[in-house]
């Protein structure tokens, strides 16, 4: 019950317009008109904030979808009970120590690699020093040409993305996507694509940093699926960067791309190709794409 | 809704789809932009399929789902304050026949997440919850975990904040009436 000689609150004539109001509350709004002026704008706030919101695009809706379905291969029935999971469970799920003998097994197994990675890479090194006397080396002098629109400075660059590595299946895009380098800053997306021209920089620049923490893991991951999702002809995640161009940041995804058509031709291997395309962190729309040859 | 429960990726991928554009809607207006919207639908999203094997119909699965959103999104409003801001909204609104301009509609908007934006997460979401999903005192109530007298006080002073910011014209505690 309310006092009739005590004002109507805020509280009183809001809850009201939700029918949760004390009883005896609407008479004495209805005979008080500075209460139903008041109720007005209550009523048009409420209004406001149930105005439809704009969806995202139908590409971003099925990108969400389809990285909440990746849970479901992973899912292992942890954690009974009857209360919904308050956050995203990831923090919440308790790691388990392996059994001595798993890491025992697990430390020959990366012994036994980590001999092969080192005698294939001895093999590699005489190759590639076979092929550099042959026919030059113009890809590394192309890495160590400065960019004019960054300021003279150039990222290294990772073995000019080797399009012959094979990279993250576009399956698992969302996990590979989440590993960013930080590309740096630019003045357009001329610019950038210069940067990335010769290949993708394994290492962060020395000064210009993009504040790579300017983007969510999410949004790495969604808009990796974004551009899975778009049906170009590309077959893995091979890098993943982000930049800030004109003091915005994009994210930079460089694909292996084989498009259609044959891999010969007159009778010459045409080589692997890698796809760039960077995209605004919120809507993944592409603000750049180009190929590599 | 059985069979997603059992891990039907089919049916869990309807369900989804059926319900992401309320959830994305509640993010939208309670994270006030889009970059950080789509990030916690996503979180909310995964909580979702995570969780939904233990969901256990006490509820309608909206409010469910609406409780996990809310609390996406305020697990997102916490980490967002270790990152700054992408900057305003990207995607362009959909048109729709005989609605106002866009600039208009975006001009509207703003306004919108600015006001929204003064208020504390915890008010946002219990203003949002009754006005955008229509859920009454007592669900509320039960999604963020408060009595429901709190709800009605949280949605009050909501609601007063935003008429006063709305309309230009603050007024000042005694000018009208009591909250």
């Amino acid at each position: 019950m309310t006092d009739p000689d005590e004002p109507l609150t805020d509280e009183q004539l809001s809850a009201d317009l939700d029918d949760e109001a004390d009883p005896g509350v609407r008479e004495r709004i209805a005979s008080d008109p500075r209460a139903k002026a008041r109720q007005e704008q209550l009523r048009e706030a409420a209004r406001l904030i149930a105005a439809p919101v704009d969806s995202p695009a139908p590409a971003t809706i099925a990108a969400l979808v389809s990285r909440a379905l990746d849970e479901l291969a992973g899912d292992d029935g942890a954690g009974e009970g009857d209360e919904p999971p308050l956050a995203p469970p990831i923090p919440l799920r308790r790691r388990r120590l392996p059994p001595p003998w798993t890491v025992a097994a697990a430390v020959v197994v990366l012994v036994v690699v980590g001999l092969s990675l080192v005698w294939s890479g001895r093999t590699s090194q005489r190759h590639a020093a076979q092929q550099t006397a042959a026919s030059g080396s113009s890809a590394a002098d192309a890495a160590k040409a400065p960019s004019p629109t960054t300021g003279g400075h150039a990222p290294s660059v990772a073995g000019g993305a080797d399009p012959a590595v094979s990279g993250t299946p576009l399956s698992r895009t969302a996990t590979a996507a989440a590993a960013a380098v930080d590309l740096g800053t630019f003045t357009d997306t001329t610019a950038l694509r210069n940067a990335l021209r010769s290949g993708f920089p394994s290492a962060p620049p020395p000064a210009a940093r993009a504040d790579a923490a300017a983007v969510s893991p999410t949004a790495l991951t969604r808009c990796a699926q974004v551009v899975a999702n778009t049906g170009l002809p590309i077959d893995a995640l091979l890098h993943t960067g982000i930049a800030r161009v004109a003091g915005q940041p994009l994210i930079v995804y460089e694909y292996q791309y084989r498009p259609a058509g044959p891999s010969t031709t007159a009778g010459k291997t045409v080589a692997a190709r890698t796809l760039v395309v960077a995209v605004d962190p919120t809507a993944c729309k592409p603000r750049l794409t180009f190929v590599r040859a | 809704m059985t069979s997603a429960q059992q891990g039907d990726r089919r049916a869990m991928d309807t369900l989804l789809r059926s319900h992401q554009d309320r959830i994305y809607a509640v993010c939208r207006r309670i994270t006030g932009n889009d970059a950080d919207a789509l990030d916690a639908t996503q979180e909310a999203l995964i909580a979702i399929v995570r969780g939904l094997p233990r969901f256990d119909r006490r509820a309608r699965f909206s409010t469910w789902a609406y409780r996990v959103a809310t609390n996406a999104c305020l697990d997102e409003l916490r980490r967002r304050t270790r990152r700054p801001l992408v900057g305003l909204p990207e995607h362009e609104p959909e048109p729709r026949g005989g609605a106002p301009r866009v600039d208009d509609q975006v001009a509207a908007r703003v306004d919108l997440d600015a006001a929204l934006a003064d208020l504390t997460p915890e008010f946002r979401a219990a203003v949002v919850l009754r006005d955008l999903c229509a859920l009454d005192y007592a669900e509320i109530a039960e999604v963020l975990g408060i009595p429901a007298g709190t709800v009605r006080s949280r949605i009050s002073r909501g609601r007063s904040a935003l008429a006063d910011q709305l309309t230009g014209n603050p007024t000042t505690p005694h000018e009208r009436p009591r909250t």
